[in-house]
């Protein structure tokens, strides 16, 4: 037997030993591996088809970086979520607390770094929900769990012990009653959030704070020649070769013009029009995780004056439907996707101005969300998450902070949510709180250990079909024309994840 | 009939100009040979009887209107309702013709004087709905849709077959908010092959074509413009799939039997595993030696299958026992599932029990109650549903119901599948046709 064959042995021998341990926790029945890694390779390629059939190269870039860490990986597993949710065998998908009908506003995937700074019109930082792909109405345990669930990996990244974990996601929960309690009786006063004491957010706002004061991304992304900015073309940062930046065909270049015009009629409070004279725009690969196969193109404008000190970036990424499936008639709440992202950025936000740049058009036929590209807008990273970052009592701290915006964002009345969510499920719970809690707080421990054995199986999946999990992909009769190729582009070489 | 006349009459004008050479010999013309001549009226032995046994064949002579520049050659009808001119010949039926898939296999029977055969089929058949909605736990709503807009053509030369059948969808799932022109209709393919018929009996297709069980099931059903058969309104088995298949019409009105093996993906997908899917069927009358027992059917089928880049299991195995007349039909439907989505290791059962009945010759009651059980190991999350429907046969070709549907869900289901739970109200009028031109060349 070869080397290579013991290890495959070995590590099936972990995945089934694993298997076992989850028994008692993740579902009510033993998650047998072989039906476990169907599962995981069925909802990924069906969430992923369309792109897999045009873009092969560019899901298996994103595939290749769910690999890499376990948190990554859950930041790429919204549709295997949604399939656990859907099927009562698992321990995500129950609840004693169910609002029959009921499908308030969400952002659709909460998880703890799809939160982070934005940079409101007075110049000032909070933190606000900072990606709105997703966001749709949802029945409320979707992103309750979703939060909570990335609140334990999180944890467990930060080596907390299995009750310290238990705290973090109490921490959060409790937190999100209290608040729709608030709400319901009227004492509730929304705020922003900024920073404080704690360690997490100190050093978030720290981070945001010197990064605008230097413009950092005009320093990473730019250069500046004969007294005129353009982006640097190839990777900006050593350390992150993946990330690169390329030239944009001239046709797509020449259409940015009227999507920023459009874009600019969706802003609440729209800049003048030369502020928006574009100056450069490239392809962007390599960002994100879940979207690492869309279309990003960062486009610099004039800004306020032509010097180049206040040239302004803008990150344009092409956006899909949210995958909410529609339970409810009609079926969908907006009118498309550019109305549902920009009703989202004012329902989701403590304030509508919380990033005024943050708007919508259509770009060469497809839906684009356009929005400021700025290194002071940080993001809640989980592997930052170290030294006094790590405690329980700073990671509860940020924990009941998420539950609390995310109570607020779901008690309100986006994308026509009727607003009485909130008096719906306080009722709901009744004086049975902490049965509220300890239920949440169950199937977060428990689907966090299903996603942990989701992330090997998917490693060995990736091992035993390839990178895009066996899917056949373009052929030379239904492959895209060679525009569409173009735009697509060709990603950096993936680093190998293992 | 008048209805069916002016229709008639139409597809005679039409042809009046597309065939007008020929017409010009009238020594040419076929002669009846007083055999059934119309599909319909050979449904006892087609694979589609009960349906069409609802089809009253005839029609009145066409009153198509000539010019003086160019007379119509004389359009004569037969007493089975076939509307000959000149060489060509055109029969009306309705839609159970078209049905889940027409039986193409039986060409009508006429003296064609040493000519090959031919016969071309179009038809439509179209689902206009308004729904009322009342979601448990959420406000009321209402509109307009068309749950199918179908549009085919078929041919028969000689012993050649072949069907494409186009049907009008969303250009995007609901929940989605931008497809293909913003969210418009679009047509796309759902069947498209070619066949080839042997001794009349043995009928194999390749392509695009339907399945097996699922179009069998629907046609005993009959009321497919209320309500979908159990297998298909959970998503069990795909009524289309791209591979080949191959039935046998047994003689004496015993039924059919077949088998097919395609992809498994099901007609909007491309394939997606390595895996196939075989599918046994069979449509049985056992009884029909006995005339009165001949409505007594059993269907039974088995399907191997996979489903998805996971190749998860997706393997059926049904039992039905019918009555099919067209006064009264009645039937149950036990399926054992192995296999829910990517789910491949999940095993459920489905009952799909109904009743219909037409009576005074127009009114026509029905009713349909599906229990899914999601979850055989642990007997629960179930998903249930009642349809109850009064409609009337207005002519043969439209047909309009009343329904009202609950849907119920036991306490795991309605978290998984949330605001699933409504009672709906729905009108909806259904429009079939199909016009057939046979010959001889």
């Amino acid at each position: 037997m070869s080397n290579h064959a013991l290890a495959r042995a070995g590590r099936w021998t972990l995945l089934v030993a694993s298997s076992a341990w989850i028994v008692s926790c993740g579902s009510s029945e033993p998650l047998d591996p072989a039906a476990r890694t169907t599962a995981v390779v069925g909802a990924m390629v069906e969430a992923d088809r369309r792109e897999l059939s045009g873009r092969g190269d560019l899901v298996a870039g994103k595939y290749a970086r769910m690999a890499r860490t376990l948190y990554d990986f859950y930041r790429g597993t919204m549709p295997i979520f949604r399939a656990d949710l859907a099927d009562p065998r698992m321990r995500i998908a129950r609840t004693e607390f169910d609002l029959p009908g009921q499908l308030p506003f969400s952002i659709g995937d909460a998880h703890p770094e799809n939160f982070g700074l934005l940079l409101a019109a007075d110049g000032t930082l909070a933190l606000e929900p900072n990606d709105l792909d997703a966001a749709d109405r949802y029945p409320y345990q979707l992103d309750l769990r979703r939060l909570t669930v990335g609140l334990v990996l999180a944890s467990r990244g930060a080596r907390l012990e299995d009750d310290e974990e238990d705290a973090v996601v109490r921490s959060c929960v409790s937190s999100y009653l209290t608040t729709l309690r608030a709400i319901d009786d009227g004492t509730y006063a929304p705020h922003r959030i900024d920073d404080g004491t704690d360690p997490i957010l100190a050093d978030l706002f720290r981070r945001g704070r010197r990064d605008l004061a230097e413009r950092a991304e005009l320093a990473a992304l730019t250069v500046l020649e004969s007294g005129a900015r353009r982006f640097v073309r190839g990777a900006p940062d050593v350390d992150d070769p993946e990330n690169v930046l390329s030239d944009l065909p001239p046709w797509a270049f020449s259409e940015i013009d009227s999507s920023l015009a459009t874009y600019r009629s969706s802003l609440a409070t729209p800049p003048p029009e030369g502020e928006l004279t574009v100056l450069d725009a490239v392809r962007e690969h390599g960002s994100g995780v879940a979207s690492w196969a869309r279309i990003r193109v960062l486009v610099l404008v004039r800004g306020p004056s032509d010097a180049p000190e206040d040239d302004v970036v803008l990150e344009l990424k092409e956006e899909t439907q949210s995958g909410a499936s529609g339970p409810l008639p009609p079926g969908v709440f907006s009118d498309d996707e550019a109305d549902r992202i920009r009703r989202a950025t004012r329902a989701a936000w403590s304030r509508s101005d919380a990033e005024p740049r943050w708007g919508a058009s259509s770009w060469l036929g497809m839906p684009v969300q356009i929005r400021l590209e700025s290194e002071a807008q940080k993001t809640f990273r989980t592997d930052r998450l170290e030294g006094d970052r790590a405690s329980v009592s700073s990671i509860s701290t940020i924990a009941a902070v998420l539950g609390e915006m995310l109570a607020r964002i779901q008690a309100s009345d986006g994308l026509g949510a009727d607003g009485r969510f909130a008096s719906r499920l306080v009722a709901r719970v009744g004086d049975r709180e902490t049965a509220f809690v300890t239920g949440e707080v169950e199937a977060a421990v428990a689907h966090a250990d299903v996603v942990t054995l989701d992330w090997e199986l998917f490693r060995e999946a990736l091992r035993a079909r390839g990178p895009t999990l066996g899917f056949v992909g373009e052929t030379p009769i239904d492959g895209p024309d060679l525009e569409r190729r173009a735009l697509y582009g060709t990603p950096a070489e993936v680093r190998p994840w293992e | 009939m008048g209805v069916r006349a002016s229709i008639v009459g139409a597809g005679v004008a039409i042809l009046w100009f597309a065939t007008s050479a020929a017409a010009q010999d009238a020594g040419d013309s076929l002669v009846e040979t007083g055999e059934p001549t119309t599909e319909a009226a050979q449904s006892t032995e087609s694979t589609d009887a009960a349906p069409e046994v609802l089809v009253a064949a005839g029609s009145e002579p066409s009153t198509a209107a000539p010019t003086p520049t160019n007379p119509a050659p004389s359009a004569t009808t037969t007493e089975d309702g076939v509307v000959e001119v000149g060489s060509v010949h055109v029969s009306l039926e309705n839609g159970p013709g078209l049905g889940p898939t027409p039986g193409l296999g039986t060409l009508p029977t006429f003296d064609t004087r040493g000519g090959i055969p031919w016969s071309v089929s179009i038809g439509t058949q179209t689902f206009g709905q308004y729904e009322l909605l009342f979601p448990s736990g959420a406000d009321w709503n209402h509109r307009f849709s068309i749950p199918r807009a179908w549009l085919s053509l078929g041919f028969r030369v000689e012993n050649a077959v072949g069907r494409v059948l186009l049907e009008g969808t969303r250009a995007i799932d609901d929940g989605a908010l931008s497809g293909i022109a913003d969210d418009s209709f679009l047509l796309r393919l759902r069947e498209a092959w070619g066949g080839y018929r042997i001794a009349d009996l043995v009928e194999i297709r390749a392509g695009l074509v339907p399945t097996l069980l699922t179009p069998w099931l629907t046609q005993h059903w009959w009321l497919r413009g209320v309500a979908r058969i159990g297998l298909r309104e959970h998503d069990l088995l795909a009524p289309a799939d791209l591979g080949a298949s191959a039935f046998i019409d047994l003689p004496e009105g015993f039924g059919r039997v077949g088998v097919s093996y395609t992809n498994g993906e099901g007609y909007s997908s491309r394939e997606l595993n390595r895996g196939k899917n075989l599918e046994l069927a069979a449509d049985v009358h056992p009884l029909a030696f006995v005339p009165e027992l001949r409505p007594l059917a059993i269907v039974l089928g088995y399907t191997n299958g996979s489903l998805g880049a996971g190749s998860a299991r997706s393997d059926r195995v049904v039992g039905s026992l019918l009555w099919d007349q067209p006064e009264i039909g009645g039937g149950v439907t036990a399926s054992y599932v192995l296999g829910l989505a990517d789910r491949g290791e999940r095993e459920g059962g489905l009952i799909d029990a109904w009743l219909r009945g037409l009576l005074f010759e127009h009114l026509i009651l029905g009713a349909q109650v599906l229990h899914f059980v999601r979850d055989l190991a642990t007997g629960t999350d179930t998903l249930t549903s009642l349809t109850l429907t009064a409609g009337a046969l207005v002519i043969d070709q439209i047909r309009i119901y009343l329904a009202v549907d609950g849907r119920f869900a036991d306490a795991l289901a309605r978290v998984a599948t949330p605001a699933w739970e409504r009672w709906d109200v729905r009108l909806v009028v259904e429009a079939d046709v199909v016009a057939r031109f046979f010959g001889a060349l």
